[in-house]
């Protein structure tokens, strides 16, 4: 993908939203529902009509080169857009004739692992697995981007695993991928970029670890503990930048996990203070989308 | 052409959508055969109840000329029994011979025979007491030996000697050919619903061409129905055939009119709920008032405009008029205009207001 770009004018739902992906990069758009992810896609699909901007991709403009640019690009729609009474096979036969070229459906079945459904009728796949002929369908083109709109949204977390691999095999393969998400472990996973979306702007772009380190350069140290804890104690040993305390649970944000941890426990034994349940939190991206929009993403 | 295949695998699966698109208007069609091939009154059957009080060779040779009249099925009993039986519904008039007939008619006097009726029954006013009246007739015609002069010969109007089956079965096949196009949108409603419609929008093959394949698919089944239909007509029930090439034209113009129709009504429904009652509005009041089921003659005048306005009204009486001939409601090229009118309206809507999701 050379150049993909674009602006939005006027409307809400995408409001002036510029972004550029890279060749051969799996690309997250994370964000609540609602946030304008949906719309984005389908208009870089060129699917959905747009009010003003400008998109390119794969040097394509959705809009005149439509036929062109759909040969080669893969599409898996928000909603299961199935044919209730074909079964998985007759899917993936039908859509591979709509296309100038078409990979074998013997192989997309085992790369989507539905072996065993082949001849299940749509209607009759459990939810996860309807998903997964949707993301087969996307492939079934050999398509050089492919468009995956909230890919495991209702799946259960194994099916999510099995998905994750599904598109680490399209990073292999070399393709570029465009995922939208509203789980943050999911772009943290399988993103080498994500965009966080909120109101139809993009408030964050940035590698995963990137963006949580540049928003959270400390980590958290918690633990219980009897009694009222000595917080200004606390908040004197190296590298910790605050403590806090609720109900026998104590925060300490830290720059530098192993000299506080060291010094905590010195300090623990010195004033014969209990600590259990002593565990490290790095931060997410749950707390990057918190911090950023001071709500939680499901919110 | 993949397209086409995999709306047929669908379409065979569909148990629901295959009875009553395939099945139920033939198993229509056969009863409405049977209960109307007979046509021209016979096999028609009436109760006859005699009761022969006289018991004389007069009396006798009248029961047997009521007994002879084909259409009798005669029994006898005492007259309270019969009585009862007519007002029951178990006769359809009772014939009451007197004591004492012969002696009249020996004497030359008047003898009267009682013919009860129930005037609440149309066969038994109408129909059963003017043929037993009859009967009485041509007895004193024969017994006074004057020679019967005047004769009436019946001729029908409809000069093929039209059966009511002839009527109602190629309208039957216009219904169903309408039913088939006003409902097929259900299942594309239901397409759009399930975002099937986008998905296929969002491959390399033109939105045209996708509806186009909806569009043959239906034509297909619509033809194997009418092919189902009228070989029915054809051979079970001996209906005629006028022209066969020319009524393939007016079908398919037809199929095409109301395909078109149900499109233009599918862009204003959401859902398939939506949907089904906008084609019941649509359908329902053109298989009563299109004379579909009997000559639009029977309806009152104020309905005219309303019956004048249904394209059913044009297409019943095209396909009529191409399989039994009859006494045609319309020229035929009028059939055709307005036929070809609904399938340009429709489609200019259809495309108009059709929405992809």
């Amino acid at each position: 993908m050379q150049e993909l770009y674009k602006h939005y004018g006027e409307i809400r739902a995408v409001d002036g939203l510029s972004f550029e992906v890279e060749e051969g990069e799996i690309f997250g758009m994370l964000g609540p529902n609602g946030a304008g992810k949906s719309t984005t896609v389908e208009i870089v699909e060129g699917i959905r009509e747009m009010d003003s901007g400008v998109v390119r991709v794969l040097g394509l403009d959705p809009r005149t080169d439509s036929s062109r640019l759909r040969n080669i690009i893969g599409i898996q729609l928000q909603s299961t857009s199935l044919y209730p009474r074909l079964n998985v096979l007759e899917h993936l036969n039908m859509f591979g004739q709509l296309y100038e070229r078409s990979r074998d459906p013997q192989e997309i079945i085992d790369v989507v692992g539905l072996r065993e459904r082949v001849s299940g009728l749509a209607k009759d796949l459990s939810g996860g697995q309807q998903q997964r002929l949707s993301v087969g369908l996307a492939l079934i083109n050999d398509p050089e981007v492919v468009f995956l709109d909230e890919p495991t949204t209702g799946m259960d977390p194994q099916a999510r695993l099995h998905l994750w691999d599904v598109v680490n095999g399209m990073r292999d393969r070399g393709k570029t991928v465009l995922l939208t998400t509203h789980y943050m472990e999911e772009a943290e996973h399988l993103c080498d970029r994500v965009a966080i979306v909120d109101h139809g702007k993009i408030i964050a772009l940035d590698r995963p670890r990137r963006l949580i380190a540049e928003h959270f350069s400390e980590s958290t140290i918690t633990f219980e503990s009897d009694g009222e804890p000595d917080l200004d104690g606390m908040r004197r040993l190296p590298a910790v930048t605050s403590a806090a305390s609720n109900d026998g649970t104590v925060e300490l944000f830290s720059a530098d996990i192993s000299s506080t941890i060291g010094a905590l426990l010195e300090y623990a034994a010195e004033n014969e203070i209990r600590i259990a349940d002593l565990h490290v939190r790095r931060a997410t991206l749950e707390d990057v989308f918190l911090k950023l929009t001071g709500r939680g993403i499901r919110d | 052409m993949a397209l086409i295949e995999g709306l047929a695998r669908e379409f065979v699966r569909d148990r629901t959508a295959l009875f009553f698109t395939l099945l139920f208007p033939v198993v229509f069609m056969l009863i409405l055969g049977l209960f109307f091939s007979g046509g021209r009154g016979d096999g028609a059957e009436y109760e006859v109840g005699l009761i022969d009080r006289d018991g004389t060779e007069a009396s006798v040779g009248l029961a047997a000329a009521i007994n002879g009249v084909p259409e009798f099925v005669v029994s006898s009993g005492s007259l309270a029994e019969e009585i009862q039986l007519l007002e029951e519904g178990g006769r359809h008039v009772v014939v009451e011979i007197p004591d004492g007939f012969a002696a009249s008619l020996e004497a030359g006097a008047e003898a009267s025979v009682r013919v009860h009726f129930d005037p609440s029954r149309n066969s038994s006013r109408q129909v059963v007491a003017p043929m037993v009246e009859k009967v009485l007739d041509g007895f004193d015609r024969a017994r006074a030996r004057m020679p019967r002069l005047v004769r009436m010969e019946p001729v029908s109007v409809l000069s093929a000697g039209l059966r009511t089956i002839d009527f109602i079965g190629p309208g039957v096949v216009a219904m169903s050919v309408m039913q088939m196009g006003l409902f097929g949108s259900i299942n594309l409603v239901s397409k759009r619903e399930r975002h099937v419609l986008k998905r296929l929008g969002a491959t390399p093959v033109s939105r045209w061409i996708v509806l186009a394949a909806e569009v043959i698919f239906r034509l297909v089944v619509t033809a194997v129905q009418a092919t189902i239909l009228i070989t029915i007509l054809l051979v079970i029930f001996g209906v005629e055939m006028q022209d066969l090439f020319r009524l393939v034209g007016v079908l398919s113009l037809g199929a095409l009119a109301f395909i078109g129709m149900g499109y233009a009504a599918s862009s204003f429904a959401r859902t398939e709920e939506a949907m089904l009652p906008i084609v019941q509005l649509i359908s329902l009041p053109m298989i009563f008032l299109s004379g579909i089921f009997f000559p639009i003659d029977n309806l009152p005048g104020f309905m005219e405009p309303v019956v004048r306005a249904m394209p059913l009204t044009y297409f019943g009486d095209g396909v009529r008029q191409m399989m039994v001939g009859g006494s045609p409601l319309n020229e035929m090229w009028v059939n055709l205009v307005v036929l070809a009118g609904w399938l340009v309206a429709s489609f200019t809507v259809a495309v108009r207001f059709f929405k992809w999701e």
